[in-house]
């Protein structure tokens, strides 16, 4: 699968500006996701507080896929799609790991505070919509969608 | 090198001078500043975040991950210099009620006993 293949049925309304990218599972990547995102999301003149917030919103989901879908393997591939239109912005992650299903709500810190298990409240605290989705090419996406308009709690 | 450290007054200082707290670099950076703690000898610290930038999940891990082990110690870590978009991180997963947060370090070190 080619992280570009939702470009033509997503957003129909208008025409979307869309954006793809692979990198290695490597932790070390994460500081090139972020750059990739402000990059384009700028270009498109999102403000720079909704950037940031899906920059965070990215950030943790590439890193449970490195360290839970890829338990840590390096050199396998991670797609980066983005597309952007008048509503907001939806983030595709693709892989071809171990299934990682971001459905489950954690809490933030509870009494007796954990050094983990903070990725997945923040993911569902900045989207509006998570979506995981398993193909029979062996990709699974993970599908982040974020209003310009609602959600969001930063 | 992404810390520098300070004692003063049996408070140790640590400046972070990475400008994010990612989960690239908080693996290595844990096992330094326990390192840097254990051989000060104190159980004070105030952490200096003024580079800081941008922090996620594994970043507030680290924290908390010092937090406890000082606590262990009977020893606190206290916060300084904290951006308001790193605050609004902590204040999203409830951790600003964890930590006592300061504008400054030697604000963050007139609270030290």
């Amino acid at each position: 699968m080619q992280p570009g293949r939702f470009c033509n049925y997503i957003h129909k309304e208008r025409k979307p500006s869309c954006f793809s990218t692979m990198y290695s599972s490597s932790l070390r990547n994460l500081s090139e996701v972020r750059c990739f995102l402000s990059r384009h999301l700028t270009e498109a003149n999102c403000e720079w507080a909704f950037i940031e917030q899906v920059q965070l919103m990215v950030n943790e989901a590439f890193s449970n896929i490195v360290r839970h879908s890829y338990r840590g393997y390096e050199n396998q591939p991670v797609g980066l799609e983005i597309q952007i239109s008048d509503r907001g912005v939806t983030c595709i992650l693709s892989h071809t790991g171990i299934e990682f299903v971001p459905g489950k709500k954690v809490f933030a810190v509870q009494e007796k505070p954990s050094e983990g298990g903070y990725g997945l409240f923040l993911i569902h605290e900045l989207a509006d919509m998570v979506n995981y989705e398993c193909n029979e090419d062996g990709w699974n996406t993970v599908t982040m969608f974020k209003s310009f308009t609602a959600g969001g709690t930063l | 090198m992404k810390t520098i450290t300070q004692l003063k007054k049996n408070v140790l200082i640590i400046t972070l001078q990475c400008d994010y707290l990612d989960a690239s670099i908080t693996s290595d950076l844990k096992t330094e500043l326990i390192q840097s703690i254990e051989e000060s000898g104190v159980i004070q610290v105030v952490c200096n975040l003024e580079h800081i930038e941008f922090v996620d999940s594994s970043g507030l891990g680290l924290m908390i991950a010092l937090l406890r082990h000082l606590a262990s110690k009977n020893g606190d870590l206290k916060l300084a210099c904290m951006s308001s978009k790193v605050y609004t991180i902590f204040k999203m997963v409830r951790m600003h009620t964890l930590f006592e947060i300061y504008s400054s370090v030697s604000d963050a070190m007139h609270t030290c006993a």
